[in-house]
């Protein structure tokens, strides 16, 4: 399958309905996740969209300037500690915590990068990753009354817990068993969304192109007249500033900080969550905290039996697991899983550019009279495809054994691309017959797509809308 | 906080015999970063494997402890050799990212492999230097010798004399052999040292296997001091040989030794100046480490290329 199944010109209708189903899809999965899931593991969702924002933070200077930054746990650590102590030592809310939280990361940001960004080379890598190693005993300092304030050894516990107000209660699940993580879901996706937002705007900004430039060619960059340490060092102190940002969530969600949950194996886990997610791509931070802490959990899970010796994930094996992951994605898929979803997504839909005059700068998919389509045919299977894994899933649900849960859960969710798709392209398909552009041979297939995928889609919508009626 | 100098002298020749450990992981860091301008984070680890590697020779099947550590060392170097031809070869060696996560990945794996295999407990290894050889006449002790009025360990003046031997076998080996020409070539000019038929790959084969030598090397003398050989030694040496690397100057090797000895007196200072005294044992107080990074900073600041590293210049 060269050719993408369907071609469509930019903010055409076609595109739009595109969109709109990814859009569905994005709040449907926001709506679910504080309704469907347990307490536990909603607060795994939300560690998950913590180490997003952290790996956001190192992406912003690993991933869009070019630059090594292996320390950020110092920085949620630091986030993390200036809340415990404003919160718990001073009564302070968090949400007057977090420009001082922005303010000390950055500044703290400056002091360490200047000094490295300065120079060419890897010395920010070496200062951070010392950076990153010293930070866990800094805290146990008895001098300048730093482990009064952090709590030493034993960590600082916030005593004082987030609780949904009043007027927040109608918010999906908080109202319930699980309002306290529920609302702490909600307070961080937000979090999130403004965090993405913004780092969005700073990179189309005249400061992010500048980050960007220095990415691409730093001789060339300076040619235009970047100043290089000065951009190097704001872009690495903005990283920071994040990075302490992700340090309050961290503060706020869990209520208890320690010296020992800031150590360098977390920088490690953020760098793999970077690669894992995408180098350079905003969405890779989302995609690389969720599976670092469910791949994390699920390695836990592990344990084969090979002969005398037991493949056990609980204990130190883990960590090879994730060094592993490590190096196969560096070899084979660098740009991370967001690269591989792209590689997906290319296959399915080309969304081509119209020229000022509002022509297509490539044929549309509607428009090809010549070319012999299979498309319909594609769109045909994926429709049939979808019940069909579904059905399949739900038969090795039964099975008791970790691989196949997990192989049972991807075929099941097999249906929320394959139903949308086979529908989209199969109206697409009719549209274009009507237009006299394919042969009538393509018409049965392409409306037994859209029936069967817009059945599918709709009981995938109806399966998410019951699970919110009897949850909410 | 009062300065004692009367156990200074004891800490001075403590701070020189880590220092010289220090100097040794150093040298491994170096000798890559040269060859390849990456910063090998996985040095540690290698050594590490190195050390149970002796462990295993030594304490299990009771090897003569300095065979075995020249089979260990040999293993480890074999170990490089097979690294660099698998993982960091495929990828283009100025872009730095793939390589450090590689390193980054490796770290992760042999710390693991080794957690699993040994546990993360303490595991004695019996120490080259503990007691004066008989032949050798008492002064003082069968395990120190005094000099002014403080104790000079039979341990310190060993590590010394092995780093120094090993020092003098790589300078012959750099300076002497064509596999040693080879290396100075490519780490001056990669490009021009393909030109005139060098086999760069190899070559850089080459540095790997001397540094994790090195690295064993390092990791067997440094463990009697830590107690021990357990699967975490080498974290809080390595961000001590980083800012020796550093302050050295990350592409000399003498400069590499020579920084790791002056880390090793700045930390043995500063356990005098903090008051905390704990005999024969290595101390790894809170602001030791926190000095590690401290001098990777002012190092920076004021001389970014280190001691005796060259300057280098680029046009922009």
């Amino acid at each position: 399958m060269s050719a993408p199944l369907v071609v469509v010109a930019k903010n055409s209708a076609e595109h739009k309905r595109w969109q709109y189903v990814q859009w569905a899809y994005v709040a449907g999965f926001v709506l679910l996740t504080p309704l469907v899931l347990q307490p536990f593991e909603i607060g795994k969702m939300n560690r998950a969209l913590i180490m997003g924002v952290a790996i956001l933070a190192v992406n912003l200077v690993v991933g869009f300037n070019g630059m090594l930054a292996l320390g950020h746990s110092a920085f949620m650590g630091i986030g993390a500690f200036v809340t415990a102590s404003l919160v718990q030592d001073e009564n302070w809310d968090y949400w007057m915590i977090v420009p001082v939280v922005l303010i000390v990361g950055f500044l703290i940001g400056v002091v360490v990068g200047l000094p490295a960004l300065r120079v060419k080379g890897l010395y920010l890598a070496l200062v951070t990753i010392a950076q990153a190693a010293v930070f866990p005993s800094l805290v146990n300092i008895d001098e300048l009354g730093i482990a009064a304030r952090t709590g030493g050894p034993n960590g600082k516990g916030v005593s004082e817990e987030v609780i949904a107000p009043s007027y927040w209660e109608w918010l999906p699940g908080v109202d319930g068993a699980r309002g306290g993580s529920a609302y702490r879901y909600w307070v961080i996706v937000l979090m999130v969304a403004i965090t993405i937002l913004l780092v969005t705007n700073y990179l189309r900004s005249r400061a992010g192109r500048a980050v960007l430039a220095i990415r691409d060619n730093e001789a060339g960059a300076a040619v235009y007249g970047v100043n290089l340490p000065i951009v190097k060092t704001m872009n690495f102190a903005i990283s920071a500033s994040i990075g302490s940002l992700a340090g309050l969530m961290w503060c706020m969600d869990k209520g208890f900080v320690a010296g020992q949950d800031f150590t360098f194996l977390l920088a490690v886990d953020l760098i793999i969550g970077l690669v894992l997610g995408g180098v350079g791509a905003i969405q890779g931070g989302l995609v690389g905290g969720l599976f670092v802490v469910w791949v994390n959990d699920l390695t836990k899970r592990i344990s084969i039996p090979l002969g005398l010796y037991t493949l056990n994930g609980d204990g130190p094996l883990a960590k090879a697991i994730f060094g592993l992951i490590l190096i196969l994605f560096t070899f084979f898929a660098p740009g991370g899983i967001v690269s591989l979803g792209r590689i997906i997504v290319n296959k399915l839909i080309k969304v081509v550019p119209l020229t000022p005059a509002g022509q297509p700068i490539e044929p549309l998919s509607n428009f090809d009279p010549g070319m012999e389509s299979t498309r319909a045919d594609v769109a045909m299977k994926m429709s049939i495809a979808g019940p069909v894994l579904l059905a399949v899933g739900w038969l090795l649900m039964n099975v008791n054994n970790l691989l196949v849960g997990v192989l049972a859960f991807g075929l099941r969710m097999g249906i929320l691309v394959l139903a949308p798709v086979a529908m989209l392209v199969g109206s697409n398909e009719l549209a274009a017959h009507a237009d006299g552009n394919r042969p009538d041979s393509a018409k049965g297939p392409a409306t037994m797509a859209r029936t069967l995928g817009a059945l599918g889609f709709l009981f995938v919508i109806g399966y998410a809308v019951q699970r919110f009626v009897l949850t909410y | 906080m009062t300065w004692n100098f009367d156990i200074l002298p004891d800490f001075i020749f403590n701070g020189l015999s880590l220092g010289a450990i220090y100097g040794t992981v150093a040298l491994a860091l170096v000798l890559i970063f040269k060859a390849t301008t990456l910063i090998n984070f996985a040095t540690g680890e290698l050594a590490m494997l190195g050390a149970f590697l002796v462990y295993v020779l030594h304490m299990e099947q009771g090897l003569w402890l300095w065979l075995s550590m020249l089979i260990a060392m040999a293993l480890s170097a074999g170990l490089g050799i097979l690294i660099e031809r698998s993982l960091t070869r495929p990828f283009d060696p100025s872009d730095h990212l793939p390589v450090v996560l590689i390193t980054l990945g490796l770290f992760l794996i042999l710390n693991a492999v080794a957690g699993d295999i040994w546990n993360y407990q303490v595991r004695i290894l019996s120490n080259p230097f503990g007691k004066f050889p008989s032949w050798v006449p008492s002064v003082g002790g069968d395990r120190f010798i005094e000099v002014f009025g403080s104790r000079l360990k039979y341990q310190s003046i060993g590590i010394w004399v092995t780093l120094a031997l090993a020092l003098f076998i790589l300078g012959l080996i750099l300076n002497k052999t064509k596999a040693g020409l080879a290396f100075r070539a490519v780490s001056s000019n990669v490009e021009s040292a393909r030109l005139v038929g060098v086999h760069t790959g190899r070559t850089l084969g080459f540095g790997w296997a001397i540094a994790s030598a090195f690295g064993t090397l390092g990791a067997v003398l440094v463990a009697p001091q830590l107690g021990g050989v357990n699967p975490n030694m080498m974290a809080t040496i390595l961000i001590y040989a980083l800012a020796g690397a550093a302050l050295g100057g990350l592409d000399s090797l003498g400069g590499a030794v020579l920084g790791g000895i002056l880390v090793g007196l700045i930390q043995a200072v500063l356990v005098t100046w903090g008051g905390v005294v704990v005999f024969g044992q290595l101390y790894m107080s809170i602001l030791q480490l926190a000095a590690a990074f401290v001098i990777i900073l002012i190092t920076l600041l004021f001389r970014p290329s280190g001691l005796f590293g060259t300057r280098r210049v680029e046009r922009v």
